[in-house]
């Protein structure tokens, strides 16, 4: 038996091998390819979820039964900048992560906001929209440049809203803000229009939503609050993940972000992302 | 090789290097937050029937049990419900561990709050291997019994509401079983008998029925009104001394009325009619998990200022109009970390203790402050 004979002589020497094998293994597993992007490229789609609630990003046109929206505008755009055609699938708002995580789709561009303490479970793109709490004041207030602006101002908020804590908040910071609360943000707006209030504090959305429709206000950047919404792929998708971004900026550079917000909120905001 | 580290030790630089590395651990670390229970204190509020039910099974820190508890007694509410998982508290048949719930316990009390406990969870012992923490097999119901009566006995005095099963009529509370409320009425006849052995004066909450409408034969759920029906059937009538209801406004104000077809805040009066006919008009309900979400995007969400609206309104029914309901514990006061869903949008105050404007707003309520007070 000289293979034992050899092996009782020499086994210390195998010693580091378990070690050695574990290390490749592990090496192997964190830094081998993901093979999506050119999956995608050979398929020539990029399957895209979305929750078609939430208007003016994403919603089902009733007469024709489309999906519409700000989201499904823009990623048509990502897939015509990658050379792509885009296959969209509807899921739940609260399913959207597990959709991405469970590679149901390639990513998930729902008007989700960027999530810190979800960056171990998904990897998130450059931001598209800041949908964060901003300033509103009416049209040709020269006088209010910031929340600092509103000592001894009358602020108008929704009711319970985080626009409520955010005022709150400055009226423990500043002493003097009187917090007038409306049942609804567009109540809370108006009362800016009209003279009722001198500041509101809302979400970008209502707020835009608003300008665009009303008029007779305007926002003041940046948020206080910043919620940037962003697109979602699976974290082992790196490079699925830069053409994403790579298209994002391109749309941020040529203006066409800013063309979806005229055509959805009826006003080009100056700082559309953060 | 023992010899060479005995060699290395005799050497007087290495005692001094290790003597240094011991006083500079002792100096650097962070000092331990020193957690006192605080003098005794009471609930301060015009009315008495208002509670929330709490999420502290998961809290590591002491001081976070106390931050919250306190919070929900500055808020005005005098009950509270907190889940106390059997599986977290016997590890091992007949071996109990009470040292996170005594900490929940002596604070809650301590700030002048009635404690209703939720017991439930079954421990990997009690059920098979692969299944889910609401399995347990009839086979196992004497060593919930066990435990019911550990704990029992162990918060005599203590705590006087116990709730036995969360939800028993959805599959996924049952261990992802078909739902059967002749198998939840002989767990709650074990639970019952031996609660009562141990403290004749507890007080064992049944059902904490989830509203649903699951048509029959739904393999996910049965109606909370059919449940209740079969329950009684069953003979769960004298099982139990007060019914336990989750009220979920979803979209509708707390004043739409009650419909076997719909889901809303009034639908405990549907399971309250069902109490009266058969017989039980004289036992109380309370209302363990409910009220209104204000996430932007859940469907089944209302607006900030309408969830204020209705909670209070909700609060006020419960005192004004529900003679028989003894306390509303809505759902959920605080969790110790964000879900990222819209269950964040059920919270009175976030993760790092800031309160929400209807914490603040309730709180006015119980203060009597909201009174005479409207909306612009």
């Amino acid at each position: 038996m000289p293979a034992v004979s050899w092996l009782r002589k020499n086994y210390l020497k195998l010693l580091p091998l378990p070690l050695v094998l574990l290390g490749l293994t592990v090496f192997l597993l964190l830094f081998r390819k993901d093979s999506t992007w050119e999956e995608i490229l050979k398929r020539g789609s990029i399957a895209v979820c979305l929750d078609p609630s939430y208007p003016p990003f994403e919603y089902t046109d009733e007469a024709t039964g489309e999906l519409r929206g700000f989201d499904v505008e823009m990623a048509k755009a990502i897939g015509d900048y990658l050379g792509l055609k885009v296959e969209i699938l509807t899921v739940g708002f609260d399913g959207l992560y597990d959709a991405v995580k469970g590679r149901k789709c390639d990513v998930a561009i729902s008007a989700l906001p960027y999530d810190p303490l979800l960056t171990q479970d998904v990897a998130f793109s450059i931001s598209y929209f800041e949908a964060g709490l901003m300033l509103v004041v009416k049209e040709g207030e020269e006088n209010i440049h910031s929340p600092d602006d509103l000592k001894g101002k009358k602020v108008a908020v929704e009711w319970g809203s985080t626009g409520d804590v955010e005022a709150r908040r400055l009226k423990i910071k500043l002493g003097e803000l009187e917090i007038k609360p409306y049942p609804t943000v567009e109540e809370a707006l108006r009362a800016v229009k009209e003279g009722q209030a001198d500041a509101c504090l809302a979400d970008a959305v209502s707020a835009y939503s608003y300008w665009g429709r009303e008029g007779g206000v305007k926002v003041i950047a940046p948020a206080l609050i910043s919620t940037p919404y962003v697109a979602v792929v699976n974290i082992k998708n790196k490079a699925l993940l830069g053409k994403i971004n790579e298209a994002l900026f391109h749309l941020r550079k040529t203006g066409y972000l800013h063309s979806l917000a005229e055509k959805y909120f009826g006003v080009r905001p100056a700082n559309l992302w953060p | 090789m023992f010899t060479g580290i005995s060699k290395r030790l005799k050497k007087p630089l290495l005692w001094r290097g290790l003597i240094l590395l011991i006083i500079l651990w002792v100096v650097t670390r962070p000092a331990p937050i020193i957690v006192t229970l605080g003098p005794p204190q009471k609930v301060v509020t015009i009315n008495p029937k208002i509670g929330v039910h709490t999420r502290l099974t998961d809290e590591v820190e002491e001081w976070k049990i106390k931050r919250t508890l306190q919070m929900v007694r500055e808020m005005g509410a005098p009950w509270i419900v907190e889940y106390f998982p059997w599986g977290y508290y016997e590890p091992k048949k007949g071996v109990y561990n009470w040292a996170h719930p005594d900490i929940v316990v002596k604070h809650a009390l301590n700030q002048g709050l009635t404690v209703i406990a939720r017991l439930g969870f079954v421990p990997k012992w009690a059920r098979p291997k692969d299944s889910i923490v609401s399995y347990l097999d009839p086979e196992h119901y004497d060593d919930f019994g066990d435990f019911v009566y550990a704990f029992v006995e162990h918060y005599r005095g203590k705590i006087r509401y116990i709730i036995i099963w969360n939800e028993p009529n959805i599959a996924l509370e049952w261990g992802y079983r078909p739902v059967d409320p002749e198998a939840y009425t002989e767990l709650l006849k074990v639970a019952y008998r031996r609660a009562k052995e141990a403290d004749p004066e507890v007080q064992v909450l049944a059902g904490a029925l989830a509203p649903t409408l699951a048509p029959p034969g739904d393999p996910w759920g049965m109606n909370d009104l059919d449940f209740l029906r079969g329950m009684y059937r069953a003979g769960a009538k004298d099982y139990f001394d007060i019914l336990a209801v989750h009220s979920y406004g979803w979209t509708f104000p707390p004043d739409d009325p009650p419909a076997p077809d719909k889901v809303n805040f009034r639908r405990v009066e549907l399971l309250r009619r069902i109490m009266e006919e058969n017989g039980d008009a004289q036992k109380p309900i309370i209302i363990t998990e409910g009220g209104w979400n204000d996430h932007p995007r859940w469907s089944k969400a209302v607006r900030p200022a309408q969830r204020v609206e209705y909670t209070i309104r909700a609060y006020e029914i419960a005192l004004k109009e529900w003679e028989w309901c003894q306390a509303v514990c809505l759902w959920a006061f605080r969790y110790p970390w964000a879900t990222h869903t819209y269950q964040d949008y059920f919270t009175f105050v976030a993760v790092d203790f800031t309160p929400k404007p209807i914490y603040f707003e309730v709180q006015r309520y119980a203060r009597g402050e909201l009174a005479q007070e409207k909306l612009p």
